[in-house]
Parts: structure tokens; C-alpha cells; sequence
């Protein structure tokens, strides 16, 4: 008896040999596609759209780095503009430029 | 390869077709993988779906380290695990509830799968050997059905289960002693219960 079961345990384990590969139903597919139309497209980014991604984000650096050289500039010519005008009030009147007037 | 990489390339921008030539070639693998682990049709048919919406999705995160079918059967892999985990704690949540309702017709598990590739004379083994795979641990079945059932090799096993070469080997080695076991027990079962009901019914006649 113990021979017989060790026989047919033998004869269940090898009963997967030489199983073939059960096919997908065709359907599926069909489903897929119409389970990814409400997806969104997958985002891929190519190496030409990270380079101009990366050109445009040089650009936009440099143009900030322009900008903000032309306005430090322009405070200070601002400001000897107005040293300027206190010295020659100053000058002439001999007080310093002031909003306070005495009458 | 470099077919599997311009395809791989294609599908990163979306192209269907790309999809769909990917698609014919590992649909009947996904299948399969998930029919054996799930030992159900429908529910092995939603893997498949699954998997490709995956694929699709994924497909910019796929690093080109691993192959395309290595990387579709890690998917499949992760895709049975949660199914499984599913389906056994839904096995485990029936029974319970069973316990505490009247109707009696507890159903119990009996082999019934039957896999559409086995060849005809052993149609009747296959089945208890299916039912006794159930019965291993989740790591162990999926073991066995990648190298016995889907046929790949120790390293693509041990590559689709995210796992070393000797933990494959151990899974194996261990998957076959608890088949054998198992099956054992049942067919001990099988003959008693055969046995008593013979008698039983000679004792009747």
C-alpha cells in the first residue's frame, strides 16, 4: 500500500511534464485598450525635450542674472543722483535739502 | 535586443502598435503565470489585464537594467501576490463567517482545477497536484509554477521573484517536499475513505 501511494505521488508530480502554455482569450486586448483610453497618454520626456528644456531654463537664468545686474545699476545711479543734489543745496543755501521749511 | 529596445523606445512615446507587438509576445506567458498561481480564468484574465495597463503606464519608470520579460513577470509576480493575498483572506473571511451562520453547506475545497495545457492521460493527476500546490506557502507555489509549469530557469525565477539564486533553490527543494507530503496524505485519505466505503458497502449488500 505504502509502495502504491509513493507510486502514485510519483505519477502526480511528473503529470505536469510536457504541459503546454494556456492561451490568453483574445478579448483581453480589446479590453486594454479600452481600460487605457481614460487613461492620460504616458509622459515621456526624449533627450531632445530635456535638452531644450534645459536651453530655455540657461536662457531664462541668464536673462534673471541680466536683470537683476541693470537694476543694481540703476539704485545706484539713483543714489548719487540724489548725494548729488544735496551737496548743491547744500552750496547754495547752506542747509541740506529737506521737506522742513522754516518761514 | 535591439528590436526589444526600439520597441521599448517606441512604447515610451506611446505608439500602439509598439503595445500591441509587446502585448503578442508575453500576453500567453502573463496568462499562463496567472492562470497556474490563481487557478481561475477570469480572475487570471483581469491579471493579464492588469499587467499590460501597467506596462503602459510604467513603462518611462522601466530602466533597461533587466530585460523587458524579466520586468513583465516581476509585474505578473507582484500582480498574483496581491490577488492571492486577496483571495485568502476572502477564503479565510467565508469560513469564519460559515461558522457562525445556519446554513450548513460548508463548501470544502476539493480539486477541481483543471489546466488547459495538460495533456489528456493525466488530466486526473494534475488536478490534485494544482489542489496541492494551494496548499504551499505563496513563495513556494510561485516558485514552482515559474520553473516547473512556465519553465524558466533558476536565475530567471530568482530575477522575476526579486529574490537570490539559493533562495530559488531553496523554495524549490522545499516546494517538492511539501507537494509530496501533501499529496501523500491526500491519496492516504483518498484510499481509506475508498477502502471504508467499499466496505461499507459489501457490509450493506
Amino acid at each position: 500500500m505504502k509502495k502504491d501511494i509513493s507510486h502514485i505521488v510519483s505519477k502526480t508530480m511528473e503529470s505536469i511534464e510536457g504541459i503546454k502554455r494556456a492561451e490568453a482569450s483574445p478579448f483581453i486586448y480589446g479590453k486594454i485598450m479600452e481600460q487605457l483610453k481614460y487613461l492620460p497618454a504616458p509622459v515621456y520626456y526624449g533627450t531632445s525635450m530635456i535638452l531644450r528644456w534645459a536651453t530655455v531654463m540657461v536662457i531664462l537664468g541668464v536673462l534673471n542674472i541680466i536683470t537683476l545686474k541693470n537694476v543694481r545699476t540703476k539704485s545706484k545711479t539713483e543714489l548719487s543722483n540724489q548725494q548729488g543734489l544735496d551737496a548743491m543745496a547744500q552750496e547754495y543755501f547752506g542747509f541740506q535739502q529737506s521737506d522742513k521749511y522754516n518761514y | 535586443m535591439s528590436n526589444e529596445a526600439e520597441l521599448i523606445e517606441q512604447l515610451k512615446q506611446g505608439n500602439e502598435a509598439a503595445f500591441k507587438q509587446i502585448y503578442q509576445l508575453y500576453a500567453d506567458r502573463v496568462f499562463n503565470t496567472a492562470l497556474s498561481i490563481m487557478q481561475h480564468t477570469q480572475e487570471a484574465e483581469d491579471i493579464t489585464q492588469e499587467v499590460f495597463v501597467q506596462v503602459f503606464r510604467s513603462i518611462s519608470d522601466f530602466k533597461e537594467q533587466a530585460s523587458l520579460f524579466t520586468w513583465i513577470y516581476k509585474v505578473t509576480v507582484t500582480k498574483c501576490a496581491d490577488a492571492q493575498k486577496k483571495s485568502r483572506s476572502q477564503k479565510r473571511f467565508a469560513f469564519v463567517t460559515s461558522l457562525f451562520s445556519s446554513d450548513d453547506s460548508l463548501q470544502h475545497d476539493t480539486p477541481h482545477f483543471e489546466h488547459p495545457g495538460i495533456v489528456i492521460e493525466n488530466k486526473e493527476h494534475s488536478k490534485v497536484l494544482f489542489y496541492a500546490l494551494q496548499q504551499l506557502a505563496p513563495k513556494q507555489q510561485l516558485a514552482f509554477t515559474l520553473h516547473k509549469i512556465e519553465g524558466l530557469s533558476y536565475q530567471q525565477t530568482a530575477d522575476a521573484m526579486n529574490t537570490s539564486l539559493a533562495s530559488v533553490e531553496s523554495l524549490l527543494f522545499r516546494a517538492n517536499e511539501n507537494l509530496r507530503s501533501l499529496l501523500s496524505d491526500y491519496y492516504k485519505n483518498n484510499v481509506q475513505t475508498g477502502a471504508s466505503l467499499l466496505r461499507s458497502l459489501l457490509l450493506m449488500l
